[in-house]
């Protein structure tokens, strides 16, 4: 049960994220995609590029990695390389949701965060990506519509829930 | 609407020792967290705005700090008395005059609520469904659906309110993020 609520409300995750570069972000004027706003990250592209990294960071620390590799060569990915980046670390962790069960929910690891050790229940990451994602779609969408205007995009996890149980 | 069991639990292997009910103390700790970063925006974003601040439109969002606020807490309310079947939700918008104080102490008992709601949680209930109409005709839901529904909307109208705050006032010198609150890593 709690692996299944772990893997809906991870799912939602991954399909708002990829609602959000269908409807709103690959729309756009790329220049727009540069532009820094100068609020968090600045740009959409610092910003996309944020949250990929630390989806990829997370997904290594819950493979028991203590090193973590950036998800980017270089720190100027035009939008195509950040999409496609996106394409890759969504694929990551689908892989990694279809194996989950109710051992992993549970399951204690050592990780660092914030240059501490510490030990954490898996739980405890896969709502950090959840929470943290869900922040920053926000944010993405405040910058659009500093951008530009404000865009029609609902963050409603309840109606996913319902048209997830039709 | 109504609530019902669900049908007899499926192996666990973190059944609650002493109950036998699926251990469900990570929702009382999420639901803690909301709770928490909401106290914390308010204390270190909300309360040094000037009034006038505090009600300004920002038109690009179109909304104030103010109105946000409100929304955040009208979400936080109406879901917790739906998950705990009121016949008549009672909204917890504040008339327009409503000052902080009333605003403040609003927030509060809905955050008193919430409290002994998930002090009281276990996982027959977090489990359970919960049988919404809507245009559709009648849906089910799980109790878990409806208080993950409210974590998001918390999270989301944070990030909105920190961005309003940033725009009456200056950025804010605090990040919100689940991970701190639970390890007590706090940045700075």
């Amino acid at each position: 049960m709690k692996s299944d609520l772990a893997k809906t409300v991870c799912a939602y995750q991954l399909r708002e994220d990829r609602r959000l570069w269908h409807e709103v972000i690959m729309p756009l004027d790329e220049r727009l995609f540069y532009v820094d706003t100068g609020y968090s990250w600045g740009s959409l592209q610092r910003e996309c590029a944020h949250v990929i990294d630390a989806m990829h960071g997370y997904m290594q620390r819950l493979h028991g990695a203590r090193q973590i590799a950036k998800a980017f060569a270089h720190d100027n990915p035009d939008r195509a390389q950040v999409r496609e980046r996106w394409d890759a670390v969504e694929a990551d962790w689908k892989a990694y949701l279809t194996r989950f069960d109710e051992r992993e929910f549970d399951r204690e690891l050592e990780t660092v965060y914030r240059d501490t050790v510490i030990a954490v229940p898996v739980w405890q990451l896969l709502f950090q990506v959840c929470n943290h994602n869900t922040l920053h779609r926000a944010e993405i969408l405040q910058i659009v519509a500093a951008l530009r205007e404000p865009v029609d995009f609902d963050m409603n996890f309840a109606c996913y829930c319902i048209g997830f149980a039709e | 609407m109504k609530l019902k069991h669900p049908p007899s639990a499926l192996e666990d292997l973190t059944l609650d020792s002493e109950s036998g009910a699926i251990n469900v103390d990570f929702a009382r700790r999420l639901i803690g967290f909301n709770f928490w970063e909401n106290q914390r925006v308010w204390d270190l974003a909300i309360a040094s705005l000037t009034e006038e601040q505090f009600r300004r439109e920002v038109k690009f969002l179109r909304a104030s700090v103010h109105s946000e606020t409100q929304r955040l807490i009208e979400t936080e309310s109406v879901y917790l008395q739906r998950i705990q079947g009121a016949s008549q939700v009672r909204g917890a918008w504040l008339e327009d005059g409503a000052d902080r104080a009333a605003i403040a102490a609003k927030w509060a008992s809905v955050r008193g609520a919430w409290t002994e709601f998930a002090q009281e949680l276990d996982g027959d209930k977090f489990f359970s469904i919960y049988e919404v109409a809507d245009h559709g005709g009648a849906r089910e839901m799980q109790v878990w659906q409806l208080v993950f529904h409210v974590l998001y909307q918390g999270t989301a109208r944070r990030s909105r309110i920190l961005r309003l705050v940033a725009e009456v006032s200056k950025p804010v010198e605090f990040d919100l993020s689940l991970l701190q609150h639970l390890t007590g890593l706090l940045r700075g």
